[in-house]
This record gives C-alpha cells, sequence and structure tokens, in this order.
C-alpha cells in the first residue's frame, strides 16, 4: 500500500490521465485505479469526490448529470482543455522525478 | 425464529439522503451524486451475492460518514477559495473599475465633443448612457470569450456560481465604495477645474456610471443564474 502523502500527490495526475482516457463517473474512476494499479491504489470517496470538485473549480474538468446504461442518472466528468493543457504539464514533472529515480538505482555501467 | 421485517432498499435510500442532507451543510449536487456513487457501489455488492440490506450497509460504511465526508470537502475548498479565486475575483473588480475609468474618460471625451454642438442636457446625458452601455456590451463579450480559454477565468466563473450571492455583493460592495469615494471626489475637483457646465455633466456622467454598475450587479446575478451547474437529479 502506498503511503497517505503519495496517494495525495499523485490523486491529480491520476485523475486528469484517467479522464483522458474518455468521461467517466466517481465510482467507475476509483474500480478503474485499483484495477490499474494492482490493488495499492485504493482511493475513498470522501477523497475523490472532493478532488473532483476542485478540479472542476479549476476548469480543468467538467461535469455533467447524464443518463447512465442503468437508466438512472450519474455525474461524468470530462477533461477540459485547460485540464489537457495541465495533464501535460504534470506528465514533465512525474516523468522527471521518475527519471532521477530510475536513474540512481540502475546506473548506467561504467564505461571502461 | 421471527423474520425480519423486510428491507426495502429504495426506501432506505431515501431516508439516507435526507438524513445526509438534514444533518450537514452538503450542497444537494454533492448529496445526489454521493447518491448515485452509493447505488453503483451496492450494485456491484449484489453482483458478488449480497442481499439487499447487506449491501446497503457495506456500501454505506465504505462511503463513510457525513462528518468525515464534509470535512474532506473543506479541506479540498479551503485550499482553493482563499488562495486563488478570491484573488482573481479582487483582480477582476479592480480590472472592472479600471475598465470604468476608462470609460469615464471616453464618456467625457464625447459629452465634451457633444458641447460643441448642442447644450441640451438631456441629449448629453443620452450619449453618456449610450457609451456606457456599449463598453459594458464589449466587457461582457471580451468575458464570454476569455472564459472559454483560460482556465483561472473559469475557475473564477465557477465560483462565482457557486456563490452568485455573496459574489454579486461583493461586487456591489466594491463598486458602491468606489463610487462614494468619486462622488465625494468629483464634485470638488469640478469646483475646482471649472465652476458651470462641466461640473453639471460630470454629475450627470456619474450618475450614469452609478445606473450602470447597478445593471452590471444585476446582468451578472442573471447570467451567472444561467451558468449554476445542474444540482438535481431525478
Amino acid at each position: 500500500m502506498l503511503s497517505r502523502e503519495l496517494v495525495a500527490a499523485s490523486t491529480r495526475p491520476l485523475l486528469l490521465s484517467l479522464l483522458a482516457e474518455g468521461e467517466s463517473y466517481g465510482y467507475a474512476l476509483i474500480q478503474r485505479v485499483k484495477e490499474l494499479s494492482g490493488g495499492e491504489l485504493q482511493w475513498t470517496e470522501g477523497m475523490l469526490y472532493p478532488v473532483l470538485h476542485r478540479l472542476e473549480d479549476e476548469g480543468l474538468i467538467a461535469a455533467q448529470w447524464k443518463d447512465s446504461e442503468t437508466g438512472r442518472q450519474r455525474k461524468y466528468y470530462r477533461l477540459t482543455k485547460p485540464g489537457g493543457k495541465a495533464l501535460k504539464t504534470e506528465r514533465e514533472q512525474w516523468l522527471s522525478v521518475h527519471q532521477t529515480l530510475d536513474t540512481l538505482w540502475n546506473p548506467a555501467p561504467a564505461l571502461t | 425464529m421471527e423474520s425480519r421485517p423486510r428491507f426495502d432498499l429504495t426506501s432506505a435510500l431515501a431516508r439516507w439522503t435526507a438524513d445526509f442532507a438534514a444533518r450537514g451543510n452538503l450542497e444537494p449536487g454533492k448529496i445526489a451524486e454521493l447518491g448515485s456513487h452509493l447505488r453503483d457501489s451496492i450494485a456491484d455488492l449484489q453482483q458478488h451475492g449480497l442481499d439487499d440490506a447487506e449491501a446497503f450497509l457495506i456500501a454505506t460504511r465504505r462511503l463513510g460518514n457525513l462528518a468525515q465526508i464534509e470535512a474532506e470537502f473543506e479541506k479540498a475548498e479551503s485550499i482553493l477559495l482563499p488562495r486563488r479565486a478570491l484573488w482573481w475575483l479582487v483582480l477582476g473588480v479592480v480590472g472592472w473599475t479600471t475598465l470604468q475609468g476608462a470609460l469615464h474618460v471616453l464618456g467625457i471625451g464625447l459629452t465634451l465633443l457633444g458641447c460643441l454642438f448642442t447644450k441640451n442636457q438631456t441629449m448629453l446625458a443620452t450619449l453618456c448612457g449610450m457609451t456606457e452601455l456599449v463598453m459594458l456590451g464589449l466587457f461582457f463579450c471580451a468575458l464570454r470569450a476569455l472564459v472559454n480559454q483560460h482556465s483561472w477565468i473559469q475557475m473564477m466563473v465557477n465560483f462565482i456560481a457557486r456563490h452568485p450571492w455573496r459574489a454579486a455583493l461583493f461586487v456591489a460592495l466594491a463598486n458602491g465604495l468606489f463610487h462614494m469615494a468619486s462622488s465625494l471626489f468629483i464634485p470638488i475637483l469640478c469646483r475646482i477645474v471649472s465652476p458651470n457646465s462641466v461640473g453639471n455633466i460630470l454629475t450627470l456622467l456619474n450618475g450614469a456610471s452609478m445606473i450602470s454598475s447597478l445593471a452590471f450587479v444585476g446582468i451578472t446575478a442573471f447570467i451567472l443564474g444561467k451558468v449554476r451547474p445542474a444540482q438535481t437529479v431525478s
């Protein structure tokens, strides 16, 4: 299981990336991230919805109540244009952290 | 053994919703979304063989209690509001006030130009009003275009949409203070600069701008009423 801090920090890029795949709703997002992480990332509802609303307030995602396949309504979220830009920035930052750690943990064989 | 009373899922969900609405401060839209989540969660649990009562119990437990959920929402919002949205709101008011200043200069220019042709004060006042209205129109067109372009404006609009009356009141207050200051300042300035006709014109201008501020607040409240995100679910 990941630490609370890491879960909190990674929520934003994960949500933006998940919604870049296509529109989705809260319950499905929790299930999807659990499945993708092999159970390592278990988002709670209490944490997810406030973050979704915050991203909506920031204009990075947009929400709409729509009929679902079950017949009742669900609130679907999708990525907006500014959200796409924010995702690009997040991606660059996370990749640079990843790259640094990767270099440290897998040093290139010394040239002789 | 006595059988338990039949568990009715629909009424249990209705009770849960009513309870959240009655005890907490969550907006109806948020409760509706959490309720929708609860139904998804229950449907999933039922697929795993749980009956209605068990699924409802587990799903509500997982969702957490009202206090926890409210605390999470407050935490997420408190970070956002003071640091960002309010800054933009203040900047918006300052921007609007500056724009009004520019508008006055334009209005005064046009009115002074009008003075060359007529001394009719009704005509001059109409001229002032027209200028203000055109600027008001341009301002809203620009705002519409900007909202689609930049996330920070969308953020501000969303904030205002969620608290329309607080925002309108804030803008009205800031505008009111600005006008109180200017209505004290402008007559004094007029006495010094020019005693007669220009003084009257400037008083007219001041009146016109007061009306336009009122119109601004009204139009803002009206537009925000339309922008307000859907809060209910059938």
